[in-house]
């Protein structure tokens, strides 16, 4: 048997932890930057507020429904998820943190499920004072199945016998499952199948010719048969990106300069802490999509490296070359993108015969460069491209104090 | 499941790796070795669901809480009648001491009735219960007594 453990508004929560009186009232967080609504309790939810909304566009129904809003704050969100997730895995040996707010628990073995259940969902409340809700089955699909219909329950959801798994699908929405994509949805529903129960009744055949293995597995767990593990080891990661909106539109290149260096830097700084080298690195300049057409430009560049790196002046001197080559005159931009791909464990670079590689020396200055962060703070020491006022920064308007991890923030009482 | 309390290693005063190392004769001490008090262990014991408030008065000094003294407040322990809470009233922090007789709610600041703000059938938020407060004496030009 599996859990879905899923904490609901988790970044809405989060606030209301330390603000209480938004209990009970439409709370809206917007996401990097204050660029869109990235999370809406469900007060927000029921006055109309879309995900993904632009903030610009909904300032009028924010002051018409008294909405509260709140700038992302990941450093809190990070440290409640993992109280959470900790206090998840005082339950079971087998834990599985599937994003920031889900958990998927295997409960082998466990007796009375429903009671195990309530306790989880009531320890994890009391203990941390997020609301989650746990849906309990055979399978992780089913899983996520009950757990979407806990929520409309009391919190805890176990499907266990057939009747009790065929009234759950039976106007469960196709798209809400666990593994379909856009792609498999629109398929799907265009197909005339809409429903958890009507994707179930499709002949076997239909769906591993149809579907690939991935559909069929689905397919399999939705009759009860377990084919998705719990992954507790995590594979290698393939790619990293970093990105972020500037606060500004900017057209200017030195400011472009400072932003793709700062990117590239915190780049490294990622790949060197999961012992990876990179060998493509690429640069994306993007406009703003809510401004008209003409002024749009998407410029891009895919660098192949010479000799797999981690070291930020390598990367950033490859950024920088790449910037110059892309870089259009008279756009205003909003976002550039660093992407390093192609990453191999630093323990498995092999050397070129045709190249020498003089990154050696930048290696070292990177692992001084990290010491010291690591011992100061994150940014204490950095690279001069990265430049000293960064006017690109991002626009946190309604941001909160990091109140778990930051002793100048913690809550004053009388 | 419960964390061994990972202490942040300060470079700056703890300088060596291992100072039981030796190059010339091995330590005497060496099969005696077992891990140094630190204060933080008897305080913090499930860092997990711990959090830290700030007193911001002396409302509390009754009960020895006095301001500058750092509240430490468990999620975990189960509050009941008595304890001293960390809770919300009207948009506004508090730590009060807790009473229920029969009915009626308290928040109180001392042990006499008439220091108790009677909250029956209000609502506030309980965040949690406080286990600890710490009070630094070296900030303070004058140490305070905590007495009325």
């Amino acid at each position: 048997m599996f859990a879905l453990a899923d904490c609901n508004n988790f970044y809405a929560s989060c606030h209301r932890l330390f603000e209480p009186k938004f209990n009970g009232v439409p709370v809206v967080v917007l996401s990097n930057n204050d660029g869109c609504v990235i999370a809406r309790s469900n007060e927000a939810k029921a006055c109309g507020i879309a995900m993904g909304a632009p903030f610009f566009k909904i300032k009028e129904e924010i002051k018409k429904h008294d909405i509260a809003v709140f700038s992302s704050h990941y450093t809190l969100y990070g440290d409640i998820s993992a109280r959470v997730m900790t206090n998840l895995a005082r339950f079971t040996p087998e834990v599985e943190v599937y994003s920031i707010d889900e958990c998927f628990l295997g409960l082998a073995g466990f007796e009375d499920l429903n009671t195990y259940g309530r306790k989880i969902r009531e320890t994890v409340i009391e203990n941390t004072g997020i609301p989650i809700s746990v849906g309990i089955a055979p399978t992780k699909v089913l899983a996520k199945v009950a757990n979407k219909t806990s929520k409309k329950h009391n919190g805890v959801m176990v499907l266990q016998t057939e009747e009790q798994i065929s009234d759950a699908l039976a106007d469960y929405p196709v798209e809400d499952l666990l593994g379909v994509g856009r792609q498999f949805a629109h398929k799907l529903i265009r197909g005339g199948v809409e429903t958890a129960a009507q994707f179930r009744a499709l002949p076997m055949d239909w769906v591993q010719s149809n579907m690939t293995i991935v559909g069929l597995r689905m397919w399999r767990e939705l009759w009860g048969e377990s084919c998705i593990p719990l992954k507790s080891v995590l594979d290698p990661k393939k790619g990293m990106c970093t990105s972020r909106a500037f606060g500004k539109l900017t057209g200017d290149y030195s400011q472009l300069q400072e932003a793709t260096s700062s990117y590239a830097a915190r780049l490294a700084t990622k790949l060197r802490r999961e012992k990876l080298c990179t060998t493509v690195l690429s640069v994306r300049l993007l406009t703003n999509k809510f401004i008209s057409p003409e002024l749009q430009a998407y410029p891009a560049i895919t660098i192949p490296l010479e000799h797999p790196v981690n070291n930020t002046v390598d990367l950033i001197k490859t950024a920088l070359w790449g910037l110059k080559r892309i870089y259009l005159r008279g756009y205003m931009y909003q976002k550039v993108e660093v992407n390093a791909t192609g990453l191999i464990p630093e323990t498995e670079v092999q050397l070129n015969i045709f190249n020498e590689f003089k990154g050696l020396k930048y290696d070292s200055v990177s692992k001084v460069l990290d010491k010291l962060n690591l011992h100061y703070g994150a940014g204490t020491l950095r690279m001069a491209a990265e430049g000293k006022n960064q006017q690109w920064t991002m626009k946190r308007e309604f941001l909160r104090p990091s109140y778990t991890t930051d002793w100048n923030d913690i809550i004053k009482v009388k | 499941m419960i964390r061994e309390l990972e202490l942040p290693k300060n470079n700056l005063l703890d300088t060596l790796e291992n100072p039981g190392r030796v190059s010339g004769f091995i330590s005497p001490a060496e099969d005696y070795k077992q891990r140094r008090l630190h204060i933080a262990q008897k305080i913090v014991s499930d860092p997990t669901n711990t959090f830290y408030f700030e007193a911001d008065d002396d409302q509390m000094r009754y009960f020895g809480i006095m301001k500058g003294s750092i509240i430490i407040v468990d999620k975990s322990v189960k509050v009941v009648s008595g304890m001293l809470i960390v809770c919300c009233v009207d948009d506004e922090w508090l730590t009060r001491k807790l009473v229920i007789k029969g009915d009626a709610t308290y928040l109180c600041v001392n042990d006499s009735m008439d220091a108790c703000m009677n909250i029956t059938g209000r609502s506030i938020t309980v965040f949690g219960a406080v286990t600890w407060a710490c009070l630094p004496y070296t900030k303070q030009n004058n140490v305070r007594t905590g007495r009325l």
